[in-house]
């Protein structure tokens, strides 16, 4: 066997190639390929212990069955009563008309202007003041889903004005808050 | 039969018999295959967006999309194809949508900065410490080498060197043929060899 076909057999699968007496008999005669065998095999190696790490918290397959019983309980919109109630629901609302839309979009809007202030930042503590950049309404995401809401910031960066090479990076943070308001929220 | 007892008897199904008992009515078989697979999940969606949070996140929603669409599952392929294919598709959207909001994950606009060798003005939040234990300056650097693989060359990759799936299952997962598949995971292993030189 050359070179060429010992490169396609380690590449493919190194644990099964070492087990070929030719190709065994190729290493011990060519360091070229020898070297290649050894690198495939250090990839492979720490390529599984990249796969081996912390795994999923505790409580997460108790997160995902609530979730399932929840979506087992939800209103299932095809089944003959869930279709009645739903063109019900839609003949209510054409009733209703504009009116409702004008109330729905203004409440909207009113929700979107609340200032979104009141978090507790659990981590990480950072040396800037949170105010600022709260008060520039951060998306929140998961919110009603979740006790611990997941904001994101985008933040100027004061060390290079915006229209520098450097400022122009959204530079986007994540944090995890909870609602209860404190004096000394920092991120 | 107590449930304990059945959970216990569950433990010993293959994948597409506990989807089997699953259909028949039986929750038990859906929470074996959730205990079977979550950490897998998890460390999957992790290697692809690097916020091991939201990976949770995505991971509980796989299983959800799993629990919600049983029924459609067809036992002629695996049913880790099928969840890795689920986890695949979550990952690829959440990085589409960090692309077309142009917004850098933390991680990438660090990899910016240490291209340009500047200091970067934010905390790093890529692993916490506690989380990086054990991991060695080689796996950084094979982690990082990896990230930097273009997305079709960096999935097969994922999916059959790390997470040791077949390149029949990979093919599945990433609806390519195996061919594909086995061209490009060649190709991943010489870039990955050319970026580590002098590591390995």
């Amino acid at each position: 066997m050359n070179c060429n076909r010992i490169e396609e057999l380690l590449i493919e699968s190194t644990a099964h190639a070492r087990r070929s007496p030719e190709v065994q008999e190729h290493l011990r005669s060519c360091r070229s390929c020898a070297s290649l065998c050894g690198e495939l095999e250090s990839i492979g190696r720490l390529s599984q212990t990249l796969g081996d790490t912390e795994g999923a918290p505790p409580g997460f397959s108790s997160h995902v069955f609530r979730r399932a019983a929840q979506t087992r309980r939800s209103f299932n919109p095809f089944s003959t009563f869930g279709a009645m109630l739903s063109l019900s629901a839609v003949a209510a609302l054409v009733a209703v008309g504009g009116g409702l839309w004008s109330d729905f979009t203004g409440a909207a809007r009113a929700d979107q202007d609340r200032p979104p202030i009141g978090y507790e930042i659990l981590g990480p503590v950072h040396s800037r003041p949170l105010e600022p950049y709260l008060s520039q309404r951060p998306l929140i995401r998961d919110f009603d889903r979740s006790p611990e809401p997941l904001i994101e910031l985008t933040l100027p960066d004061p060390d290079h004005p915006e229209g520098s090479k450097v400022g122009r990076l959204p530079q986007v943070i994540r944090i995890k808050a909870t609602r209860r308001q404190t004096s000394d929220a920092r991120f | 039969m107590s449930s304990a007892a059945l959970a216990e008897s569950f433990i010993s199904f293959g994948d597409n018999a506990l989807v089997s008992a699953y259909l028949e009515g039986n929750e038990l078989a859906f929470e074996v295959l959730v205990h079977r697979y979550q950490d897998k999940l998890v460390n999957y969606i992790n290697t692809l967006i690097h916020d091991y949070d939201l990976s949770v996140d995505l991971a509980q929603e796989a299983f959800i999309r799993v629990y919600r669409n049983a029924d459609r599952y067809e036992g002629k392929y695996q049913f880790s194809t099928w969840v890795y294919r689920i986890a695949t598709n979550l990952a690829i959207d959440e990085m589409r949508r960090r692309e077309r909001k142009g917004r850098f994950f933390l991680y990438n606009v660090m990899s910016v900065f240490q291209k340009e060798e500047r200091d970067f003005p934010l905390p790093d939040s890529r692993q916490c410490p506690e989380r990086s234990l054990g991991r060695t300056e080689k796996m950084e650097k094979l982690q990082a080498s990896i990230d930097s693989l273009p997305e079709k060359y960096r999935l097969p990759f994922l999916l059959k060197e790390v997470q040791e799936l077949s390149y029949e299952e990979t093919s599945k997962v990433l609806k390519i043929s195996l061919g594909t598949v086995k061209s490009r995971i060649h190709r991943a292993k010489m870039l990955l060899r050319e970026k580590l030189t002098g590591v390995l």
